[in-house]
């Protein structure tokens, strides 16, 4: 009893962030009942500060070793402190771009984003099934209702939908976990046990446990065939919580599948060639996601669709199941969060300037809102990996990693996604172009004197543009930081 | 208790005991619309054929108790079994839930004659049966319950029959959320004797091995899940609304087999129970069945009295079981289970006659308000005296099956509640006064029925044969005529003749004679004279209760839209899923004609749109086709992996 107390207690010491989080829940829930005036700004910066001070705490602690927290429930190690720095970089983003709600509905917008990024840190650290099912739920749940804040018939009908998917993922995600808790005893994944049982079980169950397991993962990343969800979900919800969604619980749902999968490959022990499972679900993701995008007409559904493939680029890192391969897909990981956020955030500056819901409506935009424009044309030239941005060099990064991984293995299907990748970035080129085309070729057909969007406001686009510059000429600082990060399962 | 195996050639008659109501539920299902008409003679015939099995095994294995299970899967070490045990209890009970099932077909061939959704209906009566046999002959708890919830949907799907109707669909939403409540207790239950015992076999259980406070905790969770099913205070006001359903379903699942699964399961894990735990269940029991009677007390609707009366019934018999007298409450749920069947299919015979001639005569009344209703002794005079019988075995009367189980009951319970003053004396109390309400409220259900002159002036044809046919074996049943023969095969001999004397029988019999005649004479002189006044509602407990429970409904039921929604939306759906495989084909040979003659000439960008197009049909707009999709990509996905 005492050593448990005590295991509490220290694990306590090391989820500072996130009880930080968590208490800027109930913080903003008292706010928003008791104030009335200004909420709006008083919340935001309330958000702002506490993502601020909680990436501060994340980044002072020091992790030489993984350390094992609530009898293995959570792990904190150096991998789980890199995502939460996205995380809460992509909250502090989209906390500073939301633009005032409803009175009514300001605090539970902030909340729920709060909620999204506590269940995001806790997914990655969980090393339970039962914790991974509580953080994507919390995650979920939230995310859900954060997808109706159009108030609008439309944006009900895509929270409803996305309700309905994410329940039937999660579903299968529970029914796999407890099939493989049936196989291995043990709903510690990280654990001897699990490994052990499952290296002398080799029934089409455990491929059966896996593959649902993941089914629940790949919703959360929307990768194929669990994307369905997404163009309706993005064409639905306000612009900033689409930049969210598409960052926040994707990364959050890349670093447990990183986990789960270098678990479940049993250290290549396994009867089951996970490699190929992996490789032929971003194979798919990446095309199907290029391949629908190639018709949209709305620059939301295109963006869903599109990152649709860009899960898939991400999860090729996966596929050569080696350290320096997630170590690529981590940077891809990062640069991601900047492309994404760059891309939406000029965007919806753009549309809610503009008015414009359709791509052809953009026409002339390009000399109307030069700066935005121009940030976009940054964002969507990273987002297709070209130089010089950074979205080439985390492209070219993961396309080494399957080069080398397919040299040493001599394994046909990571050649096979290699060729894959390569020819999608060619064809995402003719969608991602497709917006800059219209706002600087074509003509614009309306008047549009006296719009124009402050520098202030253009301010974070510019830098964000820079940091995809900086990091396309000088990778080796970030590299560096992630090459330290290593995984002991 | 030793256990052997059951004789092989016996295995087959156990399977097909309820392999048969299933194979009648999917023959409803896959049968041809144009067959509709068939229907409910297949149903009958094979369930004909599974009473008969039923029966047979009954005497072939009369006193003794055999088991017969094979491993259904494992989790490591632990081995969980899915198979048989029967012994009398559950012979015993299959036996009951077989033939009144068997009758309500009969019954409703009649009743439900211009029924819309044969299919439907007949189909899930098939299933409940073979649901409810399954629950009854398991031999492991974990299979229990897995029948357990399937009773409890199908006879959400049966309240909802008439789903147009608001009120049905409102009551079968009641029935099915208030029962999840009782299925967490019974959950929990399997967990802490999983954690206990690492298997959930009921014939090998070593309770003496386990703390009383963690059995008493097993015990209570269980009673929960009782509680909820068997509609025991608090969660009891499902059942009136239940009603809302067809009669012969109110007969067969909420009188005499569903809502008694409760008490089954009470005397089937009895051992599990320990001292508190049973003053508990004896507590609640008591006072469940004395607002049930109370309840009945209060309604005009004829089907809500039976209803109420049934809660007090089952309260009854729940606080027997918690006050020592095992034996003689499951002898109450095998009594009960015939002749309350009886009141329900009588009650309905009176709707059905009473519906038709309205119908006719386009002059419209609530056909169920017993204060409409009079003089129909003369117009059927068969339910009239069959519903004599039930409501004779109901109050207790001597010759009837009621009488003997009462009179069990009450001499047991009295051993039990001893001779000084205590707590268990209240409970006797309660005892007491069921059993002088009973009387009371089936006095005046049969007075205002049959005896009073009638208000409305209408032609009535009798019931078809079919529907009179049930009533007449059911009261049958109900006579203790036949009885004691057939109870000499649950209880050896030699118990029996104990039981029916033991040291304060005589006593007790005078006693409660004295009772029940006494309500009578009360009754009769009370509603002789007296005119249905409407009471005022608020004077009756189950007024405030109701309000309440409204309340935690509101809340479950925003759930249940949701859940109600995909219900509607994707399980019917998946028959348009050959509609979309159809345009999928068709897209795909579109695209090949395209690509292959076309698309030599008209490049790569082409084909890569093409593919396009081809990807995003999924994406319609509609979330069911994206689910099917999903889950279809899946499913092809593990295969091609596996093979």
């Amino acid at each position: 009893m005492n050593d448990q107390l005590q295991d509490i207690y220290q694990s306590m010491q090391w989820l500072m962030p996130e009880l930080l989080l968590t208490s800027a829940i109930l913080i903003t829930l008292f706010v928003g009942l008791f104030v009335t005036k200004n909420k709006h700004i008083l919340l935001k910066s309330i958000s702002l500060f506490v993502y601020a001070a909680a990436l501060v705490l994340v980044a002072l602690q020091e992790i030489d070793n993984p350390v094992s927290l609530f009898g293995n429930m959570l792990r904190a190690d150096d991998f789980s402190n890199y995502f939460k720095i996205l995380f809460l970089t992509g909250g502090f983003l989209t906390v500073w771009i939301s633009q005032e709600q409803k009175e009514k509905n300001s605090t539970e917008y902030f909340i729920l984003i709060q909620a999204v990024v506590t269940g995001s840190c806790l997914l990655v650290m969980s090393m339970n099934f039962i914790m991974v099912v509580l953080s994507i739920e919390l995650i979920s749940l939230s995310s859900y209702m954060l997808s109706g804040f159009g108030f609008d018939k439309k944006s009900a009908e895509g929270s409803l939908k996305y309700f309905l998917f994410g329940t039937v993922a999660t579903a299968c995600m529970i029914y796999g976990m407890s099939l493989l808790y049936s196989l291995s005893g043990t709903l510690d994944y990280s654990s001897e046990t699990f490994l052990k049982n499952l290296l002398e079980n080799t029934t089409p169950l455990l491929l059966v446990g896996g593959i649902l397991t993941l089914a629940g993962f790949l919703f959360k990343i929307s990768a194929v065939p669990f994307h369905l969800w997404a163009p309706d979900v993005y064409e639905a919800t306000p612009t900033p919580i689409v930049a969210f969604f598409a960052v926040v619980p994707k990364l959050a749902g890349l670093a447990i599948i990183t986990r789960f999968t270098l678990a479940i490959n049993l250290f290549g022990q396994s009867g089951f060639n996970w490699q190929l499972i992996i490789a032929v679900i971003a194979a798919m993701s990446i095309l199907v996601g290029n391949l629908s995008a190639l018709a949209q007409q709305n620059p939301k559904r295109l963006l869903a669709f599109s990152s649709v493939a860009q899960s898939g680029f991400m999860l090729l890192g996966i596929v050569s199941f080696s350290t320096e391969g997630i170590h690529f897909t981590m940077f891809y990981a990062a640069v991601f969060l900047l492309m994404n956020f760059l891309v939406f955030i000029a965007l919806n500056q753009i549309e809610s300037a503009w008015g414009a819901h359709l791509i052809p409506a953009f026409a002339g935009t390009g000399k109307i809102f030069l700066i935005p424009a121009l940030t976009m044309l940054v964002g969507l030239i990273a987002l297709t990996g070209l130089p010089p941005t950074a979205g080439f060099t985390a492209k070219l990064l993961i396309f080494s990693s399957l080069w080398a991984g397919y040299e040493q293995s001599g394994s046909l299907i990571l050649l096979f996604v290699f060729i894959v990748g390569l020819l999608n970035t060619v064809i995402s080129l003719f969608f991602y172009l497709k917006i800059p085309y219209y706002q600087f070729i074509k003509e614009k057909k309306r008047d549009a004197t006296g719009l124009r969007i402050s520098f202030a406001e253009n301010l974070l686009t510019i830098l964000l543009a820079i940091a995809l510059f900086y990091l396309f000429l000088h990778p080796d600082g970030l590299m560096r930081w992630i090459n330290r990060i290593s995984f002991v399962l | 208790m030793t256990h052997e195996e059951i004789p092989s050639a016996l295995i087959w008659l156990a399977l097909a005991v309820p392999g048969l109501p299933l194979i009648s539920s999917l023959v409803c299902f896959l049968i041809s619309k144009k067959f509709n008409w068939t229907i409910p003679l297949l149903s009958s015939i094979l369930l004909i054929a599974a009473t008969a099995c039923s029966t047979i095994l009954f005497f072939q294995l009369h006193n003794q108790s055999v088991i017969q299970s094979w491993p259904w899967l494992a989790i490591q070490n632990k081995i969980i079994h899915a198979g048989f045990l029967l012994d009398s209890i559950s012979l015993s009970m299959s036996l009951a839930v077989a033939w009144v099932s068997m009758l309500v077909h009969f019954f409703s061939i009649g009743y439900m004659a211009e029924d819309r959704a044969p299919d439907r209906y007949f189909g899930m009566l098939g299933f409940f049966t073979f649901a409810m046999l399954g629950l009854v002959m398991s031999s492991n708890l974990l299979i229990t319950f897995f029948f357990w919830e399937l009773v409890g949907f199908s006879s959400y799907r049966l309240i909802g029959h008439w789903y147009e109707k608001p009120a049905a669909a409102n009551a079968s939403t009641k029935a099915f959320l208030i029962n999840r409540i009782g299925d967490l207790g019974f959950l929990i239950a399997l967990m802490i004797l999983w954690n206990w015992f690492g298997h959930l076999d009921i014939n090998n259980f070593n309770f003496s091995a386990v703390p009383t406070e963690i059995l008493t905790a097993a015990g209570l969770c269980i009673f929960i899940a009782v509680i909820g099913k068997s509609a025991q205070f608090p969660l009891l006001h499902w059942l009136p609304d239940a009603m809302e359903g067809p009669t012969p379903v109110s007969a067969l699942i909420h009188a005499a087999t569903m809502v008694a699964a409760g008490v089954f399961l009470l005397v089937r894990i009895s051992p599990l129970f320990t001292e508190s735990a049973l003053l508990v269940i004896s507590g609640i029991g008591a006072f469940t069945a004395v607002i049930g009677a109370v309840g009945a007390l209060f309604q005009y609707d004829i089907k809500k009295i039976l209803a109420y009366s049934t809660i007090s019934q089952l309260g009854f018999m729940v606080m027997a079981i918690g006050a020592g007298a095992a034996q003689g409450g499951y002898l109450h749920l095998l009594h009960h289970a015939f002749f309350k069947a009886g009141l329900f299919l009588g009650a309905g015979a009176i709707i059905h006659a009473l519906h038709q001639a309205t119908h006719h005569s386009k002059n419209n009344y609530d056909v169920q308000d017993i204060r409409n209703m009079g003089g129909l002794r003369k117009k059927l005079p068969v339910t009239f005296i069959t519903f004599l019988i039930f409501g004779a075995a109901l109050a207790g009367l001597p010759f009837t099956s009621g009488f003997i189980s009462k009179e069990i009951i009450l001499s047991q319970m009295s051993l039990w509640a001893g001779t000084d003053v205590s707590g268990k004396w209240v409970i006797m109390i309660a005892a007491w006064a069921v059993t002088f309400l009973t009387p009371i409220y089936i006095f005046k259900l049969i007075w205002f029925v049959f005896f009073k002159e009638s208000k409305q002036e209408t032609e009535l044809q009798d019931i078809p044969v079919i529907m009179k046919m049930p009533l007449i074996i059911l009261s049958i049943l109900s006579l203790a005529l036949l009885l004691p023969t057939f109870d000499f095969h649950f209880f050896s001999t030699v118990n029996v003749i104990l039981n029916y004397f033991p040291e304060a029988s005589i006593s007790i019999t005078i006693i409660s004679l004295a009772v029940i005649s006494f309500a009578l004479i009360f009754s009769y002189l009370h509603y002789r004279k007296s005119t249905p006044g409407k009471l005022s509602s608020f004077l009756s407990p189950q007024y405030y209760l109701d309000i309440v429970s409204d309340k935690a409904v509101f809340l479950l039921s925003i759930l249940y839209t949701i859940t109600n929604w995909i219900d509607k939306h994707i399980i019917d759906q998946i028959i348009h899923l050959f509609t979309y495989l159809q345009v999928t084909i068709a897209h795909l040979a579109g695209w090949t004609d395209r690509v292959f003659i076309d698309g030599a000439v008209n490049g790569a960008a082409y084909s890569a749109k093409g593919i396009g197009a081809v990807a995003r049909i999924m994406i319609n707009g509609k979330i069911q086709s994206y689910l099917l999709w999903a889950m279809a990509a899946l499913l092809i996905f593990i295969l091609w992996i596996l093979y």
